[in-house]
């Protein structure tokens, strides 16, 4: 197992500088001249020039190629255009924000979504069931930005029941995790969007824990668990829902990488400072350094979720064993 | 006493396209002890049967009509919560597919304590003592019960079901061919147990099976069923040497005896009646040898022949000659001719 | 990577030889049965008739200005008989702007999957065909493909190109053909592995012949279910980006309607404004999301109700 992990860690790592060579060059592709952003276009053109000298903008694709791969292994992404500072900081303090309303939208549709769909399976063909479905694909198909758009306009314009922007009311300073994280005021803040996240994820969870449950129910280990006099409820979760969890595992795991791209717009509605509002900004801005920074950050979060959760695959399934 | 009373039992399955009439008018006793052994084609209905018995029926099959009373209470009309725990505690499954019967993701030991402590207050020890002690009984090793089932081999596995079936000394087991997924060897080793096991707890048994040499070795009493309804209901030892039915002397000729080595087999032609259609007359006649105008009109009520004999047939008194002639194979040629011309004059 | 999403597709049973035409009949006959389904079709219908003759049924151009009696623009108005939909801030007739993004969606859904559905399904067939070191090499670059943030790097890119639709079509389906391909190659490898490809190959069949003949008439119910959602996929992507800003800003689109209602701060107070494109995405997805039921259950037989 562990030379496993170590073999995929190694696979990971090839991947991400094939990731971040592949952004570089793409970056360098962008119209426009990058320091028309960061330099006063008043300023006389000594003073572009010498910005452009400083952050390496003359030198040839390749240089600047090797030096950014150089620092990349050191985990520095150079300096924001924008910020005019380190993006490895930004990044660390944009980080939590965006995992936090991942987490919470996760565990709101994997509670639901698994939940619910082992019993839609077992109340299969009601009319629950097929509004369950009609429930959770009309949120498959509601765009996020959307539906956020929608939740303010309700719940905070005209309700006020949630505030609308940020993690927290403006004026309120902390500086610990605790301090940040671990307030009322940023819970309230959080509600809205980890809902509109979680309503966009629900449709996976439990379309596929449906339908693998209704497989799972006709397996002759659920009539013989049946056999036994198991409590109706112990059938359901113990024998059936833990069988049918697998197949919702793996597939949340390739469905992460949709997940963050959805959260970018979620962060963008509801002013979230995370690294994919960053990220949409840093483009705007032509900030090559910041929007590579958090582009690889995402990308190896990404991969690191896969990972997380084939390894939690074959906790779940002792048939398994990677080697 | 008898353990079980069948009385005039209906099960319909509800599909899509209309109502399959799976068992009907069913009657049969089980004593105190008494091991019977359930034999027919595929789709005769007696699966549905042995899990009417627990109320494992599937949710589109229902109990339309009839009663089954074990030790002198209706199981058709007790609750979900009570019919529960009477599972395993008094009536036990061996179930047919020994692969797929243990959930793969949770070791064989706690699968047998889960079904302990679902009908008693044992602890987790206790538990696991019992399922040690059964264990031994149908000889596995205890460190078995640590294993996931996709480390055990299929005997294993079907001793491990067994094993489980025993744990609580059910009153009933029904064993729905709990070895048709083996190998020859195993087989016979394991209906050697659960013969033996049986006996020494004295409960009684329902064993299900299409092959009727098996339960000649096993069980005391045999009931022939054939399209949901019961055909021939005898002592095994009456049974073997003088069958009366004649859907019972084909299934004679199908499975030959050993001394009998060499010979051809002889099928019966035809195929098993269609059950979603309405039924005329007894349900063989299709592809009776001897069948008479009489035969597809009126269904045949079940008719003592002899002692704890029973059968369906029209013609008890002509069951010499009709054994003469299903030896031989013109008589069940006969048949295929027929059902060709049949076939030809609908078409 | 791909290890244990093999072991889940592998599960369904590979999807009886048909024909074509069987396809179709047994899908059409799975929407006249299912209810929901049947209006999924309907309202399909509804959105590709409004799509093709958008020109007409919108009244005015989308970037006409309107002005009121006094000589007024027409600035934020709530809907009525002129205006359906009502007015944007600088008063554009709203209702236009919604009936003339309906092409845009439809179109960019509709390309994006084809090509989409094209590369990926060749890639899928080719690596579960022959196997070895060629679907080696093309699962590696899945793999790669799979690592990259989808809305992240179609921001990028449309960044990078200049932002108009076919760009948007371009980035899309960049991102998108990894899925079709691990799934159609699972489903081929299972394919390949049956006697008529075996019993195709002795008698002397070419690879070519077999992809086409063999293999493709078996996978296609499973490409037209993937394509059904990759156009889903697609128009919501188009919606997405056009709402970041990395839209063509001439075209109309729904996303583009919500971008300029966002950026103006009209969000919370022109409901008009904000929820006709919105609802129009939801429909019209959640159309294709219910025809697409009725195919799932040609693909994977074991849907199918009893």
């Amino acid at each position: 197992m562990l030379k496993y992990i170590a073999k995929r860690v190694a696979i990971m790592l090839a991947m991400l500088m094939l990731v971040s060579t592949m952004i570089f060059f793409l970056f360098r592709a962008m119209p426009g001249d990058a320091t028309a952003f960061i330099v006063d276009p008043s300023m006389p053109p000594e003073a572009r020039e010498l910005m452009a000298e400083r952050y390496g903008l003359n030198d040839s694709k390749w240089v600047q190629y090797t030096i950014f791969m150089k620092d990349l292994v050191r985990l520095d992404f150079g300096n924001s255009f924008f910020y005019g500072r380190p993006v490895t900081d930004l990044i660390k303090e944009r980080m939590p924000a965006t995992l936090i309303l991942m987490f919470s939208a996760m565990i709101i549709a994997y509670l639901i979504g698994v939940f619910g769909g082992a019993w839609m399976a077992w109340k299969r063909g009601s009319k629950l069931e097929s509004a369950g479905v009609t429930f959770s694909l009309i949120f498959r198909s509601a765009p996020t930005f959307w539906v956020g758009l929608m939740m303010i306009l309700v719940f905070s314009a005209r309700l006020r029941w949630f505030p609308a922007q940020g993690m927290r009311t403006s004026g309120y300073s902390g500086d610990t995790f605790a301090e940040i994280f671990l307030t009322l005021d940023f819970l309230k803040h959080l509600i809205l969007p980890s809902i509109v996240a979680g309503l966009y994820f629900i449709a996976t969870p439990l379309l596929i824990m449906r339908n693998s449950m209704l497989e799972v129910l006709s397996e002759d280990y659920i009539e013989m668990a049946n056999a036994k006099g198991l409590k109706e409820k112990t059938v359901l979760y113990k024998h059936a829902a833990r069988n049918a969890l697998l197949p919702v595992v793996t597939a949340g795991a390739l469905f992460i990488g949709s997940a963050i791209g959805g959260q970018v717009l979620i962060e963008v509605v509801f002013s979230w400072p995370g690294l994919g509002r960053e990220i949409v900004q840093a483009v705007t801005r032509h900030d090559y350094p910041l929007a590579q920074g958090a582009f690889i950050m995402i990308s190896a979060l990404m991969m690191f979720m896969n990972l997380v959760a084939d390894i939690l695959y074959a906790v779940l399934d002792p048939r398994i064993s990677y080697k | 006493m008898n353990l079980l009373e069948v009385r005039n039992l209906d099960i319909d399955y509800v599909t899509q396209e209309g109502t399959l009439k799976a068992i009907s008018d069913v009657s049969f006793d089980l004593k105190q002890g008494e091991s019977i052994g359930l034999v027919g084609e595929s789709g005769c209905g007696k699966t549905t049967l042995a899990k009417s018995i627990m109320r494992l029926l599937p949710k589109n099959g229902v109990i339309s009509k009839g009663e089954m009373l074990f030790k002198g209470e209706d199981i058709v009309k007790k609750s979900k919560e009570e019919v529960r725990k009477l599972r395993l505690k008094e009536i036990a499954m061996i179930s047919q597919s020994a692969m797929n019967a243990l959930n793969p993701v949770y070791t064989v030991g706690d699968q047998l304590i889960e079904g302990i402590r679902a009908h008693s207050n044992a602890t987790k020890e206790e538990a696991a003592k019992r399922a040690e002690e059964v264990f031994k009984i149908i000889g596995l090793e205890a460190k078995r019960l640590k294993s996931y089932p996709h480390q055990m081999s299929g005997g294993m596995k079907q001793r491990a079901i067994i094993a489980m079936a025993l744990t609580l000394n059910p009153s009933l087991i029904i064993a729905d061919e709990p070895t048709t997924a083996l190998d020859v060897v195993v087989q016979d080793k394991i209906l050697n147990q659960i013969i033996e096991i049986q006996k020494q707890i004295n409960s009684s048994m329902v064993f299900i099976t299409h092959d009727i040499s098996v339960v000649s070795e096993i069980c005391e009493t045999i009931i022939v069923m054939y399209g949901g309804k019961i055909m021939e209901k005898a002592n095994t030892k009456v049974f073997f040497k003088a069958p009366y039915h004649p859907y019972s002397l084909g299934l004679q000729n199908a499975f030959p005896s050993i001394k009998e080595i060499g010979e051809e087999l002889i099928s019966i032609p035809g195929s098993p009646p269609n059950l979603m259609k309405e039924q005329n007359g007894c349900r063989f006649q299709e592809r009776c040898p001897f069948r008479t105008e009489l035969c597809q009109k009126e269904l045949p009520e079940l008719k003592e022949v002899g002692e704890e004999h029973l059968i369906a047939c029209h013609y008890p008194e002509k069951v010499n000659e009709f054994r003469e002639d299903a030896k031989k194979r013109e008589t069940w040629e006969g048949v295929r001719n027929r059902l060709i011309e049949e076939s030809v004059g609908e078409a | 990577m791909g290890k244990t999403v093999d072991v889940a597709s592998e599960k369904k049973p590979p999807v009886k030889r048909k024909d074509s035409q069987g396809i179709i009949a047994l899908f059409l006959k799975n929407v006249r049965k299912d209810k929901i389904a049947l209006f999924g079709a309907v309202l399909l219908i509804f959105f590709i008739m409004v799509g093709i003759f958008a020109d007409f049924i919108a009244p005015y151009e989308i970037r006409d200005r309107h002005y009121n009696e006094e000589g007024k623009i027409r600035r934020l108005e709530p809907p009525s008989a002129e205006h359906w939909f009502g007015t944007t801030d600088v008063g554009r007739d709203v209702f236009s702007q919604v009936v003339l993004g309906t092409r845009t969606a439809l179109m960019v859904g509709l390309l994006a999957a084809l090509l989409v559905t094209f590369v990926g399904s060749t890639v899928g067939i080719i690596s579960g065909y022959f196997g070895g070191t060629v679907d080696a090499v093309l699962m590696r670059i899945v793999d790669f493909f799979y690592a990259i943030p989808f809305i992240p790097f179609v921001i990028v890119l449309s960044a990078v190109l200049n932002p108009s639709m076919w760009n948007i079509i371009l980035a899309v389906s960049m991102l998108s053909w990894r899925t079709v391909a691990r799934l159609v190659r699972s489903q081929v490898l299972s394919i390949a592995k049956r006697p008529f490809i075996k019993a195709a190959k002795v008698a002397g069949a070419g690879h070519t012949r077999i992809m086409l003949k063999y293999i493709l008439p078996n996978v296609i119910p499973l490409i037209l279910l993937e394509m059904a959602f990759m156009v889903n996929f697609a128009i919501m992507a188009e919606a997405s980006i056009a709402f970041l800003g990395f839209g063509d800003p001439n075209a109309a689109s729904w996303g583009q309607i919500l971008h300029i209602n966002f950026v103006t701060g009209n969000s919370r107070n022109a409901w008009w404004w904000m929820g006709p494109p919105g609802i129009a995405i939801v429909l019209l997805l959640l159309s294709i999301f219910f025809l697409a039921r009725a195919l799932e259950e040609v693909v994977d037989p074991r849907l199918r109700r009893r």
